[in-house]
C-alpha cells in the first residue's frame, strides 16, 4: 500500500482549545464545550450553521455526574436541528472522537465537521470514577485509580530494563514542564522546574513521584475536519489527516505484558505502512503522545517503533526529545502539564496540526511538515495514531523535508 | 445519494428479561458467536467494530474495556459510541463508505437488572433544572403523553391499542422478549398498573437483559461472499433542544428532519415506504414518530390507529416485530428496530414476515423526550 500515492481526503482547519484550569468555576460543562467550539468554528472562520455534523466526546459519565452529558450539551455544541454523536472510549476519547470526525469527512458525506472532547474533573472525585475501571467482582477491592496501575507498568518495564532509573523519569518530568512555559494552554506552568525538584518530590506510588503524574484539568478541546473538496477552497494553512487507526488489546489475559504496549504497535504499523513510513525516528518532525505519567513516555517510543524494545531510555540520554532534538516531543508540555482526560487525546492532534499550520507560537518546531498525534487509555490497553501532514499530497510534504534537510546541511 | 451501497448481512438478538445466569461478557459472547455463525463469517473477516453500551449501566468506568475481548474486537480497529446502537451502527456504515473497510460489526448491550433504569435515566437529568424535581425518563415522556392527549385529541385508549397491537404482534416473534410480547386486549392495556400517568406498565417499554449483533458490508464483500442483504440507502439524524421546556413535546422535529434527511439521500417518498420500524419505549411515541414521519394511510396518523392501518395486516403497517414494547433492551432496541427491518426485507423475519417488504424505514431515538432521532431507510 506504500507504493500508491498517498492524498489525504480530510484536514483540520480549525482548532479551539479552552482555557485551563484545575477548577473552571466559571463554566459549567455544556458551557466550557461551547467556548471550545466556538474557538474552532472562529479559527476556521465557519458559522455555526455550516457544520453538517458535530462528533461529541467525553470520558467516563462519573467524571461529571452526569450520563450521557452529550445530550445535556446538545444545545451548546451547535446540535440543535443538526446530526450528533458521541463518542466515549476513556482517556482516548479525545482522539476517538478526532478519527470519528476524520472518517465522516472523508466518507464523501460530510464537508465541515465540528469535532468536541472535554472532561471537568473538577466536579467529582477522578481516581475514584478511574477506579471504576476495574472489575466489580476482581480487582475494584484493592483499585487505586490510575497512578497504582502505572506504578505497575513502570515497575515491570524497570524489571526487564533495569538500567532505566528515576533520572529518566525526572528528566522528562523537566523538560516536558519545560515546554509547556511555552504553552498558553497549559495548566501546570512550574518555572522553578528541575530534575533536582522533580527528584524531590513526595511518593506517589513507587517508583513514580508526585510530579511523574499529570495534573487534573477542566478543559476542552475542538476542531473543524473538513473534507478534501472543501478544506481546498480556502487558502487558510490545514493539516492534512493522512492516517488513523484505534486499536485495543485485551483487558487482562494472563500473559499480558503492560510494558510492551501491542495495541500501539499495531496501530502505528498499520498507519506507517499506509504511508510507506519505515524509519518513523527519520521521517517526523514532531510526536505528541498521551503522557499521563513520566515513565509512559519510554514505552510509548518503543510502541511508535522510534527505538527497538528496551531502548526507550537512548532518546531521552540523548536528548532527542528535547524541543532543539532530533525529534521533538511534545512541545505542548503534553498531559503532564494538562489533563482533563476528555480533551487530553483531542489536544494531542490539534496541538500536531498547530505545528503543521506553523501557528504553534512560542512551541513551534520549526518547519514541522509531517506530525503523529497519540492517543491511550482504557485499561492500560487502548492506542490511538493519527498522522498529519502539511501538504495534502503525503509525498510532496516528503520532498519538502528532504529539501530543507538538503539546504540545512549546506549551511 | 448515498456514495457506495452498503448492506446489512447478519445478526443476532438476545433479549430476556432478566438473566441471572450470564454476565455481560458472557452475553456479549455467545450473541456474537450466534452472529457469526448465522452468517457464515468468520471474526477474522470482520475488519471494525463499534460497540454501544454505557458506562452508568454497567456501573464501570469505560465499560467497553470488559467487551472488547467477548466481541471479538481484540487487536482490531475499534471504537464505542455511547448511545443507542442505532448510532453506532451511523459510525459503521461511515467507516465502510471511507473505503478503508470492508466488513463492520455493530455490538451493542446492556443489562437493566443489575441497574436501576429509573436512576439511570435521572441521572442523564441535568443538576441544576430538571434533577432537583426528580425528573426522569418516564416521568418526562408521560408530560409529553399529556400534552399529546390535549392536543391530538388521542386518548387513554389509542396508547392501549398501540400496546395491544405491539405486544400482540411481539408474541409471535421469537426474537421478542419473553413474558413482554404476550398476547394482550386493549383492557387488559388499558387495566395495566399505572407508573406516570397517563403511561402504565402495558405502553412503557420495560428494559432487560441482552445484546444486539449487526454485520454491515461492502458491495463487494457481499457479492464475494453471496450473501443475503438488505441495502442501506439512506439516513438522516437530528437533535432537539435539550429541556424538555424549550419544546413543543407533541412534535419531534428532529424525528421529522431525519426522515425528509433519509428519504432525500434514498431518492425516495415516504407514500413508497412498505412497512416502519419505530422505537417506541412509550405507545404513544409511536403514533408521534409516524406523525413526524408522514407515514400514514387516512387523515392522520392517529386515524391509522383506529382503523387497523398500522396493524401487520393492515395497509401501513408499524412495528410488525412487535416494537420495543415487546423488547427492550436500553442501547440496543434502536438497533433491534433496524435488525428487524433488515430481516423483513431479506425475507428471513419467520412467523412475523410481512407479504410486502421492499422499502422500510427504521428509527431509534434518545434522550427525554426523544430528543435526539435517526432514521434509515432500508431496501430489499
Amino acid at each position: 500500500m506504500g507504493d500508491a500515492k498517498q492524498v489525504a481526503r480530510a484536514a483540520v482547519t480549525g482548532v479551539g482549545q479552552t482555557i485551563t484550569r484545575l477548577k473552571r468555576r466559571d463554566v459549567n460543562f455544556p458551557e466550557m464545550m461551547h467556548e471550545a467550539c466556538v474557538l474552532a468554528l472562529k479559527d476556521a472562520e465557519l458559522q455555526p450553521e455550516d457544520i453538517d455534523l458535530v462528533v461529541f466526546g467525553s470520558g467516563p459519565e462519573y467524571f461529571e455526574g452526569v450520563n450521557e452529558p452529550d445530550l445535556w450539551a446538545t444545545d451548546h455544541t451547535f446540535g440543535i436541528g443538526k446530526q450528533h454523536c458521541r463518542i466515549q472510549t476513556g482517556g482516548t476519547v479525545g482522539a476517538s472522537t478526532g478519527i470519528a470526525g476524520y472518517y465522516m469527512a472523508a466518507s464523501g458525506l460530510y464537508d465541515n465537521v465540528l469535532v468536541v472532547s472535554g472532561d471537568k474533573l473538577s466536579e467529582s472525585s477522578v481516581q475514584k470514577g478511574l477506579s471504576l475501571v476495574y472489575a466489580p467482582t476482581m480487582g475494584r477491592d484493592f483499585a487505586a485509580g490510575a497512578p497504582s496501575a502505572v506504578a505497575n507498568q513502570a515497575r515491570i518495564y524497570q524489571n526487564q530494563f533495569p538500567s532505566v532509573n528515576e533520572r529518566h523519569f525526572a528528566k522528562i518530568g523537566a523538560w516536558m514542564r519545560k515546554n509547556a512555559l511555552n504553552n498558553p494552554n497549559a495548566q501546570l506552568k512550574l518555572p522553578q522546574i528541575s530534575e533536582e525538584v522533580m527528584l524531590g518530590m513526595a511518593w506517589l506510588s513507587t517508583p513514580l513521584r508526585l510530579l511523574d503524574s499529570c495534573p487534573t484539568s477542566d478543559a476542552a478541546c475542538a476542531m473543524v475536519i473538513q473534507s478534501a473538496r472543501k478544506a481546498r477552497e480556502s487558502e487558510r494553512p490545514k493539516a492534512w489527516i493522512q492516517a488513523v487507526a484505534t486499536i485495543s488489546e485485551g483487558y487482562n489475559y494472563v500473559d499480558r505484558d503492560w510494558s510492551n504496549p501491542i495495541a500501539q504497535r499495531e496501530a502505528a504499523r498499520r498507519c506507517y505502512s499506509q504511508l510507506g513510513i519505515t524509519k518513523p525516528l527519520e521521517e517526523l518532525d514532531v510526536l505528541e503522545i498521551y503522557d499521563a505519567f513520566t515513565s509512559q513516555h519510554l514505552i510509548w517510543y518503543e510502541g511508535l517503533g522510534l527505538v527497538e524494545r528496551g531502548h526507550g531510555a537512548d532518546l531521552v540520554d540523548q536528548g532527542a526529545i528535547r524541543m532543539d532534538g532530533k525529534l521533538p516531543v511534545n512541545p505542548s508540555g503534553g498531559v503532564l502539564s494538562n489533563n482533563s482526560i476528555g480533551a487530553s487525546a483531542m489536544i494531542r492532534q490539534a496541538e500536531v496540526a498547530l505545528q503543521l499550520m506553523g501557528r504553534a507560537g512560542d512551541r513551534q518546531v520549526q518547519g514541522a511538515e509531517i506530525g503523529l498525534a497519540h492517543g491511550w487509555g482504557g485499561a492500560i490497553q487502548f492506542h490511538t495514531v493519527m498522522i498529519l501532514s502539511g501538504e495534502q499530497d503525503f509525498e510532496l510534504s516528503r520532498r519538502k523535508r528532504a529539501e530543507r534537510r538538503t539546504v540545512g546541511a549546506e549551511r | 445519494m448515498i456514495p457506495a451501497r452498503i448492506g446489512i448481512v447478519g445478526q443476532a438478538i438476545r433479549q430476556e428479561r432478566e438473566n441471572l445466569d450470564l454476565s455481560i461478557e458472557d452475553t456479549v459472547f455467545l450473541t456474537v458467536s450466534q452472529a457469526l455463525a448465522n452468517t457464515g463469517l468468520a471474526l477474522d473477516d470482520i475488519d471494525t467494530v463499534v460497540q454501544a453500551g454505557d458506562d452508568v449501566m454497567d456501573g464501570i468506568s469505560i465499560q467497553h474495556v470488559y467487551t472488547v475481548e467477548p466481541a471479538g474486537s481484540f487487536m482490531k480497529d475499534e471504537s464505542k459510541v455511547e448511545r443507542d446502537g442505532a448510532w453506532a451502527l451511523h459510525y459503521g456504515l461511515i467507516k465502510l463508505l471511507s473505503g478503508k473497510f470492508r466488513c463492520c460489526m455493530i455490538v451493542a448491550q446492556s443489562k437493566a437488572t443489575q441497574c436501576s433504569a429509573s436512576a439511570m435515566s435521572g441521572m442523564g437529568a441535568d443538576p441544576f433544572y430538571l434533577r432537583p424535581v426528580g425528573a426522569d425518563g418516564d416521568s418526562i415522556a408521560a408530560l409529553q403523553a399529556q400534552f399529546f392527549l390535549q392536543k391530538s385529541g388521542a386518548t387513554a385508549h389509542d396508547f392501549a391499542a398501540v400496546a395491544a397491537v405491539n405486544r400482540s404482534r411481539g408474541a409471535l416473534n421469537p426474537r421478542s422478549m419473553a413474558g413482554e410480547g404476550v398476547a394482550m386486549s386493549v383492557d387488559q392495556a388499558l387495566a395495566a398498573a399505572p407508573i406516570a400517568s397517563p403511561i402504565n406498565k402495558a405502553t412503557a417499554a420495560r428494559a432487560g437483559d441482552g445484546c444486539t449483533v449487526l454485520f454491515l458490508a461492502t458491495e463487494e464483500f457481499i457479492r464475494e461472499r453471496k450473501l443475503n442483504a438488505a441495502w442501506i440507502t439512506g439516513f438522516g439524524m437530528s437533535s432537539d433542544a435539550y429541556y424538555p421546556g424549550y419544546r413543543d413535546l407533541t412534535r419531534a422535529p428532529s424525528a421529522e428532519l431525519a426522515t425528509a434527511q433519509a428519504l432525500r439521500m434514498a431518492g425516495t417518498k415516504i407514500d413508497s415506504v412498505d412497512f416502519v420500524e419505530i422505537h417506541e419505549l412509550y405507545a404513544h411515541q409511536q403514533i408521534l414518530t409516524a406523525q413526524a414521519m408522514g407515514f400514514k394511510y387516512g387523515a392522520s396518523a392517529l386515524e391509522d390507529v383506529r382503523s387497523g392501518a398500522t396493524t401487520a395486516q393492515g395497509v401501513r403497517p408499524i412495528n410488525p416485530s412487535g416494537g420495543a414494547l415487546s423488547g427492550h433492551v436500553i442501547y440496543a432496541s434502536g438497533l433491534g428496530r433496524i435488525l428487524e427491518a433488515s430481516l423483513q426485507l431479506r425475507q428471513e423475519a419467520g412467523a412475523v414476515q410481512l407479504k410486502q417488504a421492499h422499502r422500510a424505514l427504521a428509527h431509534a431515538q434518545a434522550g427525554l423526550a426523544m430528543q435526539a432521532n435517526i432514521v434509515y431507510v432500508l431496501e430489499a
